[in-house]
């Protein structure tokens, strides 16, 4: 479904990504992970056209898309974009928050657009608080939101970016519980964690990056029990 | 001789003068307001056309005197209009202060409303795009209404300005609050309580937009 093809990216002098290649299948869980500024952040906000790249193409169905204006916002309404710290929009409620998208780009009639809504506020256990600030909300209930508003736009895929690191500890389990229950609908999914168990639980497949290289990728088991590199190796053990 | 003076007529003179005041102030804070909007948008573009002409409009406008910007479109314009197409204008007071305002009034705006746009977080234009917004519309519904929040008092203190400023515009004849004031003055050889009726006047009128303002900020708080 989307397949990315030597991707490299630089901060003016400083190369973060060092040509990445890696498909997506549809219904794929993937997992990255790796150490702190390897590039991980950098590799999801690529694929969502928040970076612009220096090298390399992405390629969406049949589509490249990764030069031209139209079509990075032609990816963006695609792909679904999870943030560690939500980015609700504060001067709107849930709600709005929920319907903005649909009704502006989607060009969805408003009913049509709020009744989608509350049928993903549902989804995320929030429909009591449709109409509340986020600045009402505890951070567990920001990301469930959050994780509904990119639902609304109907994505092919959505991108997460540490969703359980901004949280304290006792919200990481209902906002894990969501993205769970996301995978067991066969929603494709990229996800950057530090959650390891979760990983191993739910990815179908682990990437691990270091240092603007994919080092190694494979299947939980795989990675986890049986790393061959020997960089995944100490990954895996300091962290275990 | 107060009596003579405080006629319901030349109250009513006054008031409506307070009237023009007040349009000329709203007329300018909206020119302004959208003003301001294209200025900083220009002036956080990448563009450095659009950089340069931002950057001098604001230094230009916010570095020479109003009064000295209102009769230079009332008196230096139309010499530069007769030098130009041969013929001769006679400008309407009203028209030209209410532009000459608008267009000081822009100047500042511009700063502010930057200043407004680049209080929103990073964070906020990429939620934007990534539910599919374009620049503009992330502009439209994302930013501004953030950063009009965040600069809402200094917004009001410019608004309380230009009320106050409209008497500039007596220079060129306009007849607004003040000018009326000084007709009044002349006409009964008496200045103070005119002025002091003017005063009174341009004192409700600031006082009642801060009020309101207030008001409006307690309710904006409420998404905080
Ligand atoms: N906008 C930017 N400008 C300059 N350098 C950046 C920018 N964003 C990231 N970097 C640098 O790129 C490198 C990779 O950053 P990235 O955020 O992708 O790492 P990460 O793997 O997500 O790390 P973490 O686990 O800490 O989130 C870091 O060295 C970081 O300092
Ligand atoms: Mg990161």
């Amino acid at each position: 479904m989307i397949n990315i093809k030597n991707l490299h990216k630089k901060f003016d002098s400083l190369e973060v990504l060092k040509g990445i290649d890696m498909k997506i299948n549809e219904g794929e869980i993937i997992c990255v992970i790796g150490p702190s500024g390897s590039g991980k952040s950098t590799l999801v906000r690529c694929i969502n056209g928040l970076e612009q790249i220096n090298d390399g193409e992405i390629w969406i169905g049949d589509k490249e898309i990764s030069h031209n204006k139209t079509d990075v916002d032609l990816l963006r309404a695609k792909t679904g974009f999870v943030f560690q710290n939500f980015n609700l929009f504060p001067h709107m409620t849930v709600l709005k928050n929920l319907t903005l998208g649909p009704t502006k780009v989607l060009k969805k009639k408003d009913d049509d657009a709020i009744k989608t809504a509350e049928k993903f506020l549902k989804t995320v256990g929030l429909i009591d608080k449709k109409d509340s600030y986020p600045s009402q909300l505890s951070g567990g209930q920001c990301q469930r939101v959050a994780i509904a508003r990119a639902l609304c736009m109907n994505p092919e895929i959505i991108l997460f970016d540490e969703p359980t690191s901004a949280l304290d500890p006792e919200m990481v389990n209902e906002v894990l519980a969501v993205i769970r229950d996301l995978a067991t609908q066969g929603m494709t999914m990229v996800i950057v964690t530090h959650e390891m168990g979760f990983a191993k639980e739910v990815a179908s497949k682990i990437i691990f990056i270091d240092d603007g290289v994919i080092v190694e990728q494979g299947s939980p088991n795989e990675i986890f029990e049986n790393p061959k590199n020997q960089r995944t190796k100490d990954f895996i053990s300091k962290i275990i | 001789m107060a009596e003579q003076i405080l006629t319901l007529d030349n109250i009513k003179f006054l008031l409506i003068g307070a009237g023009v005041s007040l349009l000329l102030a709203v007329g300018a804070m909206i020119m302004g307001l959208i003003l301001g909007i294209i200025g900083a948008t220009a002036k956080i573009s990448k563009n450095k056309i659009a950089n340069a002409i931002s950057f001098v409009y604001v230094e230009v406008i916010r570095g020479t005197p109003m009064l000295l910007q209102i009769l230079f479109l009332f008196l230096g314009f139309p010499n530069l209009y007769t030098l130009i197409t041969g013929n001769y204008i006679s400008p309407n007071p009203f028209i030209v202060g209410l532009i000459a305002m608008g267009i000081n009034s822009g100047a500042y705006a511009t700063e502010l409303i930057r200043s407004g746009i680049q209080s929103v977080p990073k964070g906020q234009w990429e939620a934007g795009r990534s539910i599919g917004l374009n620049n503009s519309m992330t502009m439209r519904y994302i930013i501004l209404p953030q950063a009009f929040k965040n600069i809402l008092p200094p917004l009001v203190s410019e608004f309380i300005v230009l009320t106050k400023d409209s008497s500039l515009v007596s220079v060129i004849g306009a007849a607004e609050l003040l000018r009326r004031a000084r007709t009044l003055g002349a006409t009964y050889y008496n200045y103070l309580i005119p002025l002091f009726c003017a005063s009174l006047m341009y004192l409700v009128m600031t006082m009642t937009i801060s009020y309101f303002a207030r008001k409006l900020e307690r309710r904006l708080k409420l998404s905080d």
